[in-house]
């Protein structure tokens, strides 16, 4: 009826799922692809507990209409790493103690790799910045700056835009 | 400065003993006992950090369940009045529903969802449903449909015609019983507490110097917000999994609402994405429960954001009125009263000026002292826990009070604070038995002055005004003596080596998971990342009281400790047995038992081994801990803001916390529970508060317009001191952090806002650059 088969790009693969027009992102991330790693934290776009990214840019996948993911290149938390193999900002994460309750990390992580992407050496400024629409209730936010700083000192990113 | 060993109990005898204590405590890696510690004071990595950095780690939305249905609820849109009528039967016809569920069919039991025990009279008034209307987003049906978009549609289907009544929204009004919500009017029991002659010293007074503070209702915004997956099976046995904070509490509710026995009802404890107090009660679950009642399926309800700010609770707001005593240019007296909002429900209201008055009298040593605590019911949102539990409320209202009076009296904020400060070991004038331990909040005070350098001068910048400000508060270490402090643990030990803890308690976050282990693995000298934690389940771990009232490090470690050194024990024993020798010639070392006779060593793994086939006995020891005791976490912080004058706006530039925890466990670990609660505080004093209507609707329940502070807001320069000084009924000298953290935060930047305009006079938080800039452009 109100669903379209739509093809999608996500982590590097590519995945179809048959969507509501006016399912969001996280909806068609969590319920039809079990991508539980993003979160629902608020549903307006104003927590960052579901952040992915699209096209190179940390967005919120709660207000993201999915049939218009159609054709971009999103990366989600699944894709960034795993405890198997986890990403340089991952391990900075847990070695800075930047996790509490855990529920906001998934997107901490995520804006946080969108930045390293696009500036690989950011001062503590600018990462605070990059996290202003990503709400922790735990942690007052220094850990999460000190892990983000831990994770560009390690010089990853150069290399990973090479 | 303090000296470090004056004032201990019983001061001929254990002087010595504490100074020396407090010596070797200065190092982190030794215990009281002398001995070198392994694990205590290190700060190991949180329980399932890789997995939440991955985003792996399972909370219950993320969950599985087979044949699951999903839940919604239509919620009142007015604050006060009456259901004429309801109709659920296009509803109930719509595609994909199975149950609708109102107050028609479902338990009318009438109870309080904040009880402890089968046997807690505590004033009770909540329903699952009602057809009297007593706020703003109560709940009035529910439906359980195959998807959540069928379960909404199928709410817009429900008509509800409704008699509105007026809202009662102020305290003093509601106090006044001028509308009453209930028959027996609004008032809730009273808190009345004193010491001293109040009357004679205010009748003797020089000077009587007066304030007001309203603060405000905030809500606590776990990043997760309330879900519940229920399952009503076809035994008749109802499950029920959830993030609560008290699973056991949890049972007897549910088991009072549907006349269920315990054997009957099983609440297990989820992953938790934050608490703050707001997970403690009954919000979803009964609802949850009726709609699987019906279907006989696992039925999921997840509240959005606006259902969790309006349809859970929010800190009590309150209004405090006080009045200091002073004679000679000394403070003799300070009288308080406060309402306190509690909106439709008591819950665990009425014991908030309770635990405030425990607290009160812990601060400051005045010759009298009352306090007057009168809770009331209206028509706002739901009150109830949140971090802190009074104190926040309280000490801004003293703190401001205190800066008042030296303005007043023309002395310096931290000197005039040091004067009255009690001191370790002092008697508490309340209650004597109730002991103050080894309170250091004069530590906090003088050596966060210090690190913050309090005495140099403020920075001066064109177009900005600074000022400096700071606040002290304490909170407690657990709910001794108003409640039984209990808590349960059971240790197993594999015979391969490897340890389970079993625990009531369910860490909120925080990481009191990793504690409790490096507790346990300190005693047992065993790594605390081996030690598998089994975690809150009615059925399969033993009892907790619940995870508030700060217990988890003081109640929870002081029952590490019990269980470990049980399990010591028994293993000294056995390796004894082993050695054909005695306990106390044995060394237990990691991972092995060595005889100090003849140095010969057995590999636990052969020992347990041994124990089991020829003894017979695998090793599971259980303990309960009940404390006796509640000292007080104190906090003295220190803030130094700018206020641009253009516009009123407030930067945090510098902020300065020290904190009397005791012993630091996991240091890391103190200092997010400090981070988190400087955060709190900030929007505390600055930004958060939920805004009602004149009817009492909210208007702000949405994280657009109700502003939590962001990682570019917070101050850029954070710096904490942890005063370690151990306190005697503390395990391993540690005392709680997690509420204690926020408590001091809004009246430190209050102080620092009304030293920048000049001795500026608040009775309202929040405060908004608005308010500022007025009294800016006043001056």
């Amino acid at each position: 009826m109100d669903k379209k088969l739509v093809t999608l790009n996500i982590n590097g693969k590519s995945v179809q799922a048959n969507v509501h027009k006016k399912d969001t992102l996280l909806f068609v991330l969590r319920e039809e692809l079990g991508l539980k790693g993003a979160k629902y934290g608020c549903g307006t776009g104003d927590c960052g507990a579901c952040k992915v990214i699209i096209d190179g840019e940390a967005k919120n996948a709660c207000v993201t209409p999915a049939i218009r993911c159609e054709g971009k290149i999103i990366t989600t938390i699944e894709g960034i790493g795993n405890t198997e193999n986890p990403h340089p900002i991952q391990e900075a994460f847990v070695e800075t103690h930047a996790v509490q309750c855990g529920f906001c990390t998934p997107g901490m992580v995520v804006s946080a790799k969108a930045l390293l992407d696009r500036n690989s050496k950011p001062t503590r400024e600018e990462i605070r910045e990059a996290l202003k629409n990503n709400i922790c209730r735990c942690t007052g936010y220094e850990k999460i700056v000190d892990a983000i700083e831990l994770a560009a000192s390690k010089e990853v990113f150069d290399a990973e835009q090479m | 400065m303090l000296n470090k060993c004056e004032n201990t109990p019983n001061a001929s005898s254990s002087t010595s003993a504490t100074c020396y204590q407090e010596q070797l405590l200065q190092d982190l890696e030794v215990s009281p006992s002398g001995e070198k510690l392994d694990y205590v004071g290190r700060s190991h990595k949180i329980d399932l950090g890789w997995q939440k950095a991955t985003g792996e780690a399972v909370y219950l939305d993320d969950m599985e369940f087979h044949n699951l249905l999903h839940g919604r609820i239509l919620r009142s849109n007015i604050a006060h009045g009456k259901i004429k009528s309801i109709d659920t039967s296009e509803a109930e016809k719509m595609p994909g529903v199975h149950a609708v569920v109102t107050y028609k069919n479902t338990s009318q039991v009438v109870f309080n969802g904040l009880v402890r025990s089968i046997d807690d009279d505590w004033p009770a008034t909540e329903q699952i449903f009602s057809a009297t209307i007593r706020q703003y987003g109560q709940p009035i049906a529910a439906v359980a449909a195959d998807t959540v978009r069928q379960a909404d549609e199928a709410l817009k289907a429900i008509t509800v015609d409704y008699e509105q009544l007026e809202p009662i929204l102020d305290l003093e009004d509601a106090y006044s019983n001028r509308i009453k919500l209930y028959p027996e009017g609004n008032r809730l029991p009273e808190t009345l507490k004193e010491t001293g002659d109040l009357e004679q010293v205010f009748s003797q007074a020089d000077n009587i110097i007066e304030s007001k503070l309203d603060t405000p209702m905030i809500h606590h915004l776990s990043m997760e917000t309330h879900v519940c997956v229920a399952h009503w099976d076809n035994e008749d046995k109802l499950t029920v999994w959830c993030p609560h904070q008290g699973v056991f509490g949890a049972q007897i509710v549910l088991s009072k609402i549907f006349q269920k026995p315990y054997a009957d009802i099983r609440v297990i404890r989820t992953l938790m994405g934050g608490a703050f107090g707001v997970k403690v009660g009954i919000i979803a679950e009964p609802i949850c429960a009726e709609l699987s009642r019906l279907t006989k399926r696992p039925v999921k309800i997840r509240f959005d954001r606006k259902e969790s700010m309006i349809g859970s609770w929010t800190r009590h707001s309150a209004r405090l009125y006080l009045r200091a005593a002073i004679k000679d240019g000394r403070i003799t007296g300070l009288d308080i009263s406060e309402y306190l909002n509690s909106g439709p429900h008591c819950g665990g209201t009425h014991f908030i000026p309770v635990a405030q008055a425990g607290k009160l009298f812990k601060l400051y040593k005045f010759d009298a002292m009352r306090f007057h605590g009168m809770p009331v019911l209206t028509n706002t949102p739901l009150q109830g826990a949140m971090r802190g539990f009074g104190s926040p409320q309280l000490f801004t209202a003293i703190e401001l009070l205190i800066d008042k009076i030296a303005r007043e009296l023309n002395e310096d904020p931290v000197q005039i604070r040091e004067q009255y400060l009690f001191k370790p070991y002092d008697e508490n004038p309340l209650s004597p038995e109730d002991v103050m331990g080894n309170c250091r909040s004069i530590d906090c005070l003088l050596e966060g002055a210090e690190a913050f350098s309090w005495q140099d001068e403020l920075p001066v910048e064109g177009g900005y005004l600074y000022g400096k400000g700071v606040g002290v508060g304490l909170h407690g270490n657990g709910v001794a003596p108003h409640a039984p402090d209990l808590t349960g643990m059971t240790l197993y030990l594999h015979e391969d080596g490897s340890y389970v803890l079993s625990t009531g308690i369910c860490d909120h976050g925080g990481g009191s998971y990793m504690l409790l282990a490096q507790i346990v693995g300190e005693i047992l000298k065993v790594k605390p990342e081996s030690i598998r934690i089994k975690k809150p389940d009615t059925e399969n771990t033993p009892y907790d009281l619940g995870a508030y009232g700060s217990r988890n490090t003081w109640v929870g470690g002081n029952c590490a400790v019990k269980v470990a050194n049980k399990m010591k024990d028994k293993l000294l024993q056995h390796a004894a047995w082993y050695f054909d020798t005695t306990p106390d010639q044995i060394e237990i070392t990691h991972g092995s038992f060595t005889n100090s006779i003849d140095s010969e060593t057995v590999s636990i793994r052969k020992l347990l081994n041994k124990v089991l086939y020829e003894k017979k006995e695998r090793l599971i020891v259980s303990e309960y801990f009940s404390s006796q005791q509640n000292a007080g976490s104190y906090g003295a912080h220190f803030a130094l803001v700018r206020i641009e004058k253009a516009s009123g706006k407030v930067e945090v530039v510098r902020y300065l916390a020290a904190a009397d925890v005791g012993k630091a466990i996991n240091p890391k670990l103190v200092e997010g529970q400090l981070e988190g609660g400087i955060q709190m505080g900030l929007g505390y004093a600055l930004s958060e508060e939920i805004l009602l209507d004149e009817q009492g609707v909210p208007t702000n329940a949405n994280l657009k317009r109700y502003h939590v502070f962001t990682a570019d807001e917070m101050p850029k320069a954070i710096e904490l001191k942890l005063i370690e000084k151990y306190e005697d009924y503390g395990p391993f000298g540690a005392k709680s952090i997690g509420e204690a953290a926020t408590v001091p935060v809004a009246s430190a930047i209050v102080n620092a806002i009304s030293n920048a305009l000049g001795g500026e006079v608040f009775e309202k938080i929040p405060i908004h650059k608005e308010e500022i800039l007025e009294r800016i452009n006043k001056r």
